[in-house]
Protein backbone atom coordinates (compact mmCIF):
# COMPACT_ATOMS: atom_id res chain seq x y z
CA UNK A 1 0.00 0.00 0.00
CA UNK A 2 2.71 2.28 0.58
CA UNK A 3 6.03 3.03 1.40
CA UNK A 4 7.05 4.38 4.87
CA UNK A 5 10.29 5.95 4.21
CA UNK A 6 10.07 8.09 7.45
CA UNK A 7 8.24 7.01 10.72
CA UNK A 8 7.20 10.09 12.37
CA UNK A 9 6.06 8.74 15.52
CA UNK A 10 4.20 11.72 16.87
CA UNK A 11 2.91 13.10 14.04
CA UNK A 12 -0.96 13.64 13.40
CA UNK A 13 -2.68 13.10 10.30
CA UNK A 14 -5.69 14.42 9.52
CA UNK A 15 -7.91 13.43 6.34
CA UNK A 16 -10.85 16.39 5.53
CA UNK A 17 -13.25 14.68 2.81
CA UNK A 18 -15.53 16.45 0.78
CA UNK A 19 -17.38 17.00 -2.32
CA UNK A 20 -15.33 18.22 -5.30
CA UNK A 21 -15.49 22.11 -6.13
CA UNK A 22 -18.90 22.98 -4.38
CA UNK A 23 -16.82 22.21 -1.04
CA UNK A 24 -13.66 22.17 -1.83
CA UNK A 25 -12.61 24.92 -0.66
CA UNK A 26 -14.50 24.83 2.93
CA UNK A 27 -12.00 21.75 3.33
CA UNK A 28 -8.83 23.04 2.27
CA UNK A 29 -9.60 25.82 4.57
CA UNK A 30 -10.02 23.12 7.42
CA UNK A 31 -6.79 21.20 6.57
CA UNK A 32 -5.13 24.87 6.30
CA UNK A 33 -6.37 26.68 9.32
CA UNK A 34 -5.14 23.68 11.75
CA UNK A 35 -1.85 23.24 9.62
CA UNK A 36 -1.33 26.65 10.69
CA UNK A 37 -2.59 27.10 13.87
CA UNK A 38 -0.12 24.02 14.64
CA UNK A 39 2.22 26.34 13.44
CA UNK A 40 1.75 29.27 15.64
CA UNK A 41 1.83 26.81 18.61
CA UNK A 42 5.52 25.56 17.44
CA UNK A 43 4.22 22.69 16.33
CA UNK A 44 5.55 21.35 12.67
CA UNK A 45 2.78 21.07 9.94
CA UNK A 46 2.29 20.00 6.29
CA UNK A 47 -1.18 20.41 4.52
CA UNK A 48 -2.10 20.45 0.88
CA UNK A 49 -4.83 18.48 -1.53
CA UNK A 50 -4.75 15.01 -2.83
CA UNK A 51 -3.27 15.27 -6.06
CA UNK A 52 -4.75 11.79 -7.16
CA UNK A 53 -8.30 13.33 -7.16
CA UNK A 54 -7.52 16.35 -9.35
CA UNK A 55 -8.84 17.81 -11.40
CA UNK A 56 -11.74 17.32 -9.26
CA UNK A 57 -15.40 17.29 -10.60
CA UNK A 58 -18.82 18.55 -9.01
CA UNK A 59 -19.93 16.39 -6.07
CA UNK A 60 -16.92 13.88 -6.69
CA UNK A 61 -15.05 12.68 -3.00
CA UNK A 62 -12.06 14.37 -2.55
CA UNK A 63 -9.69 14.46 0.23
CA UNK A 64 -7.69 17.37 1.84
CA UNK A 65 -4.76 16.34 4.30
CA UNK A 66 -2.77 18.22 7.00
CA UNK A 67 -0.28 16.86 9.22
CA UNK A 68 0.97 17.91 12.43
CA UNK A 69 3.99 17.16 14.94
CA UNK A 70 5.81 18.38 17.42
CA UNK A 71 8.98 16.88 15.78
CA UNK A 72 10.23 17.93 12.61
CA UNK A 73 8.39 16.23 9.77
CA UNK A 74 10.31 13.73 7.75
CA UNK A 75 7.20 12.51 6.01
CA UNK A 76 8.31 13.53 2.35
CA UNK A 77 7.57 11.23 -0.16
CA UNK A 78 3.36 10.66 0.57
CA UNK A 79 1.02 12.12 -1.08
CA UNK A 80 -1.82 11.04 0.94
CA UNK A 81 -2.43 10.03 4.29
CA UNK A 82 -2.53 6.81 4.78
CA UNK A 83 -3.14 6.51 8.64
CA UNK A 84 -5.45 8.99 9.83
CA UNK A 85 -5.72 10.37 13.09
CA UNK A 86 -8.40 12.12 12.48
CA UNK A 87 -11.38 12.08 9.44
CA UNK A 88 -13.46 15.09 8.64
CA UNK A 89 -16.48 14.99 6.65
CA UNK A 90 -17.32 18.29 5.28
CA UNK A 91 -20.60 16.58 3.85
CA UNK A 92 -23.09 13.97 5.36
CA UNK A 93 -23.90 12.07 2.58
CA UNK A 94 -19.88 10.96 2.49
CA UNK A 95 -19.91 8.38 5.56
CA UNK A 96 -21.76 6.25 3.19
CA UNK A 97 -20.25 4.21 0.70
CA UNK A 98 -16.50 5.32 1.20
CA UNK A 99 -13.90 3.68 3.19
CA UNK A 100 -13.38 6.61 5.20
CA UNK A 101 -12.03 4.44 7.94
CA UNK A 102 -9.03 3.05 6.25
CA UNK A 103 -5.62 2.54 7.26
CA UNK A 104 -6.96 4.59 10.55
CA UNK A 105 -4.83 4.77 14.03
CA UNK A 106 -6.06 3.52 17.43
CA UNK A 107 -7.96 6.58 19.00
CA UNK A 108 -9.51 8.20 15.33
CA UNK A 109 -11.41 10.92 15.95
CA UNK A 110 -14.18 10.89 13.24
CA UNK A 111 -16.09 14.49 13.13
CA UNK A 112 -18.97 15.14 10.31
CA UNK A 113 -20.76 18.41 9.28
CA UNK A 114 -24.18 17.12 9.68
CA UNK A 115 -27.55 18.25 11.45
CA UNK A 116 -28.51 14.94 11.37
CA UNK A 117 -28.90 12.54 14.82
CA UNK A 118 -25.09 11.28 15.10
CA UNK A 119 -26.02 7.79 16.84
CA UNK A 120 -27.63 7.02 13.43
CA UNK A 121 -24.67 7.41 10.99
CA UNK A 122 -22.11 5.63 13.47
CA UNK A 123 -23.87 2.57 11.35
CA UNK A 124 -22.49 3.59 8.21
CA UNK A 125 -18.83 3.76 9.11
CA UNK A 126 -16.47 1.17 7.01
CA UNK A 127 -14.65 -0.66 7.06
CA UNK A 128 -16.42 -2.21 9.51
CA UNK A 129 -13.02 -3.97 11.20
CA UNK A 130 -11.99 -0.34 12.13
CA UNK A 131 -14.71 0.99 13.83
CA UNK A 132 -13.17 -0.49 16.94
CA UNK A 133 -10.45 1.72 16.55
CA UNK A 134 -12.57 4.95 16.68
CA UNK A 135 -12.78 6.53 19.83
CA UNK A 136 -15.14 9.13 19.33
CA UNK A 137 -17.72 10.74 16.67
CA UNK A 138 -18.34 14.30 16.72
CA UNK A 139 -21.39 16.34 14.74
CA UNK A 140 -21.16 19.62 13.88
CA UNK A 141 -23.84 21.51 11.89
CA UNK A 142 -21.22 23.75 10.20
CA UNK A 143 -23.68 24.82 7.12
CA UNK A 144 -25.40 26.51 9.40
CA UNK A 145 -22.56 28.67 11.04
CA UNK A 146 -21.35 30.07 7.66
CA UNK A 147 -22.24 30.20 4.22
CA UNK A 148 -20.64 28.30 1.89
CA UNK A 149 -17.27 29.97 0.05
CA UNK A 150 -16.56 29.11 -3.46
CA UNK A 151 -13.20 29.09 -4.41
CA UNK A 152 -11.54 31.50 -6.55
CA UNK A 153 -11.48 31.10 -10.62
CA UNK A 154 -8.52 32.71 -10.69
CA UNK A 155 -6.47 29.73 -11.77
CA UNK A 156 -4.00 30.39 -9.09
CA UNK A 157 -5.07 26.94 -7.08
CA UNK A 158 -5.46 28.64 -3.91
CA UNK A 159 -2.02 30.82 -3.77
CA UNK A 160 -3.35 33.82 -3.86
CA UNK A 161 -6.91 33.70 -2.33
CA UNK A 162 -8.69 36.88 -1.88
CA UNK A 163 -11.86 34.51 -0.50
CA UNK A 164 -10.18 34.75 2.35
CA UNK A 165 -8.77 31.35 4.70
CA UNK A 166 -12.01 30.36 6.74
CA UNK A 167 -14.39 32.73 6.10
CA UNK A 168 -17.06 30.30 5.65
CA UNK A 169 -18.27 26.30 6.62
CA UNK A 170 -14.28 25.39 6.83
CA UNK A 171 -14.48 27.67 10.34
CA UNK A 172 -16.42 25.58 12.05
CA UNK A 173 -15.14 22.84 11.32
CA UNK A 174 -11.86 23.95 12.26
CA UNK A 175 -13.48 24.39 15.39
CA UNK A 176 -15.19 21.39 15.72
CA UNK A 177 -12.05 19.20 15.41
CA UNK A 178 -10.22 21.10 17.69
CA UNK A 179 -12.44 20.24 20.29
CA UNK A 180 -13.00 16.82 19.64
CA UNK A 181 -9.44 16.06 19.19
CA UNK A 182 -7.58 18.58 21.29
CA UNK A 183 -5.04 18.97 17.96
CA UNK A 184 -4.69 22.48 18.05
CA UNK A 185 -6.24 25.10 20.40
CA UNK A 186 -8.92 27.57 19.82
CA UNK A 187 -7.10 30.75 20.46
CA UNK A 188 -5.06 30.03 17.47
CA UNK A 189 -8.12 28.97 15.19
CA UNK A 190 -9.81 32.37 16.18
CA UNK A 191 -6.43 33.97 15.20
CA UNK A 192 -6.45 32.61 12.13
CA UNK A 193 -9.71 32.24 10.91
CA UNK A 194 -11.83 35.35 8.82
CA UNK A 195 -14.99 34.46 10.76
CA UNK A 196 -14.06 34.35 13.78
CA UNK A 197 -17.70 34.20 15.28
CA UNK A 198 -18.23 30.52 13.16
CA UNK A 199 -15.20 29.19 15.30
CA UNK A 200 -16.58 30.07 18.13
CA UNK A 201 -19.82 28.97 17.24
CA UNK A 202 -18.24 25.96 15.85
CA UNK A 203 -16.55 24.99 19.18
CA UNK A 204 -19.77 25.72 21.40
CA UNK A 205 -21.86 23.94 19.37
CA UNK A 206 -20.35 20.45 18.76
CA UNK A 207 -21.35 17.09 20.08
CA UNK A 208 -18.83 14.05 20.66
CA UNK A 209 -20.19 10.64 21.07
CA UNK A 210 -17.38 9.08 22.54
CA UNK A 211 -17.83 5.07 21.45
CA UNK B 1 4.95 -11.35 -41.09
CA UNK B 2 2.26 -10.18 -42.04
CA UNK B 3 0.09 -13.22 -39.97
CA UNK B 4 2.60 -12.20 -37.37
CA UNK B 5 1.84 -8.86 -37.20
CA UNK B 6 -2.08 -9.02 -37.17
CA UNK B 7 -1.97 -11.11 -33.97
CA UNK B 8 0.04 -8.26 -31.85
CA UNK B 9 -2.76 -6.55 -30.23
CA UNK B 10 -3.11 -2.64 -31.37
CA UNK B 11 -1.81 -0.38 -28.65
CA UNK B 12 -4.21 1.81 -26.31
CA UNK B 13 -6.96 -0.78 -26.69
CA UNK B 14 -8.60 -1.59 -23.32
CA UNK B 15 -11.37 -4.55 -23.22
CA UNK B 16 -14.02 -2.44 -23.62
CA UNK B 17 -17.10 -2.84 -20.33
CA UNK B 18 -19.78 -4.76 -22.33
CA UNK B 19 -22.12 -4.50 -18.86
CA UNK B 20 -20.42 -3.07 -16.18
CA UNK B 21 -16.86 -1.02 -15.39
CA UNK B 22 -15.80 -2.35 -12.26
CA UNK B 23 -13.14 0.18 -11.55
CA UNK B 24 -15.14 3.64 -12.27
CA UNK B 25 -17.97 2.93 -9.63
CA UNK B 26 -19.73 6.05 -9.19
CA UNK B 27 -22.97 5.17 -7.20
CA UNK B 28 -20.77 6.91 -4.11
CA UNK B 29 -21.08 10.60 -5.76
CA UNK B 30 -24.43 10.84 -5.41
CA UNK B 31 -26.12 12.93 -2.30
CA UNK B 32 -29.36 12.73 -4.01
CA UNK B 33 -31.30 9.70 -5.20
CA UNK B 34 -33.71 9.53 -7.73
CA UNK B 35 -36.95 7.68 -6.69
CA UNK B 36 -39.37 7.27 -9.11
CA UNK B 37 -43.03 6.57 -7.93
CA UNK B 38 -44.95 4.14 -10.15
CA UNK B 39 -48.51 5.51 -9.58
CA UNK B 40 -47.51 8.68 -11.32
CA UNK B 41 -45.15 7.26 -14.04
CA UNK B 42 -46.45 6.66 -17.63
CA UNK B 43 -43.36 4.82 -18.41
CA UNK B 44 -42.72 7.21 -21.64
CA UNK B 45 -38.79 6.65 -21.25
CA UNK B 46 -37.68 9.66 -21.29
CA UNK B 47 -35.50 9.20 -18.33
CA UNK B 48 -34.09 6.23 -20.17
CA UNK B 49 -33.37 8.40 -22.82
CA UNK B 50 -31.95 11.44 -21.12
CA UNK B 51 -29.60 9.18 -18.74
CA UNK B 52 -25.84 10.08 -19.03
CA UNK B 53 -24.51 6.86 -17.53
CA UNK B 54 -26.89 4.47 -18.64
CA UNK B 55 -28.72 3.98 -15.13
CA UNK B 56 -32.39 3.89 -15.67
CA UNK B 57 -33.36 0.36 -16.23
CA UNK B 58 -36.70 -0.72 -17.84
CA UNK B 59 -38.85 -3.45 -17.59
CA UNK B 60 -42.48 -4.29 -19.12
CA UNK B 61 -42.89 -5.81 -15.09
CA UNK B 62 -41.62 -3.32 -13.16
CA UNK B 63 -41.40 -0.34 -14.86
CA UNK B 64 -38.57 2.36 -14.56
CA UNK B 65 -35.45 1.60 -12.11
CA UNK B 66 -32.02 2.79 -11.45
CA UNK B 67 -29.09 1.51 -11.21
CA UNK B 68 -27.02 2.93 -8.17
CA UNK B 69 -23.87 1.39 -8.23
CA UNK B 70 -23.57 3.84 -10.97
CA UNK B 71 -25.98 6.87 -10.49
CA UNK B 72 -24.09 9.84 -9.57
CA UNK B 73 -27.04 11.84 -8.27
CA UNK B 74 -26.93 14.25 -11.19
CA UNK B 75 -30.94 14.49 -10.95
CA UNK B 76 -31.41 14.98 -15.09
CA UNK B 77 -34.39 11.97 -14.98
CA UNK B 78 -35.84 14.31 -12.31
CA UNK B 79 -35.50 17.34 -14.60
CA UNK B 80 -36.76 16.11 -18.14
CA UNK B 81 -39.80 13.96 -16.02
CA UNK B 82 -42.83 15.47 -17.86
CA UNK B 83 -44.99 14.28 -15.24
CA UNK B 84 -42.88 14.70 -11.96
CA UNK B 85 -42.74 11.17 -11.42
CA UNK B 86 -38.95 11.30 -10.40
CA UNK B 87 -37.82 12.62 -7.42
CA UNK B 88 -34.78 13.15 -5.37
CA UNK B 89 -34.52 11.73 -1.80
CA UNK B 90 -31.38 12.43 0.52
CA UNK B 91 -29.42 9.64 -0.10
CA UNK B 92 -29.17 8.90 4.32
CA UNK B 93 -32.62 8.69 4.69
CA UNK B 94 -31.94 5.27 2.89
CA UNK B 95 -30.49 2.47 5.03
CA UNK B 96 -28.61 0.15 2.59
Amino acid sequence: MTLAVAVDAKMQEVTVWTRGVTLAKEARDTATLLAKAGSLEGKYNQSFDNYVDLPDRINVPVKSYARISPEPIETFYEYENYRPDIVVLAEETLVKGNDILKGCKDGCVVVINTKRDINKLIKYLSPKENVSKVKAVAAIDADALGAGVFHTFDGTEGCIDDTKIGAGVGAAMAAAVAKASGIVKLESLIKLADNKKAVQQGWDAVQVVNL
Amino acid sequence: MAKVYKQVPFAAIVPSPQTENEGMITGNWRYLRPVVDKEQCTECKTCYIYCPDACVNYSKDDGISFNLKYCKGCGICSNVCPVGAVSRVPELDFDE
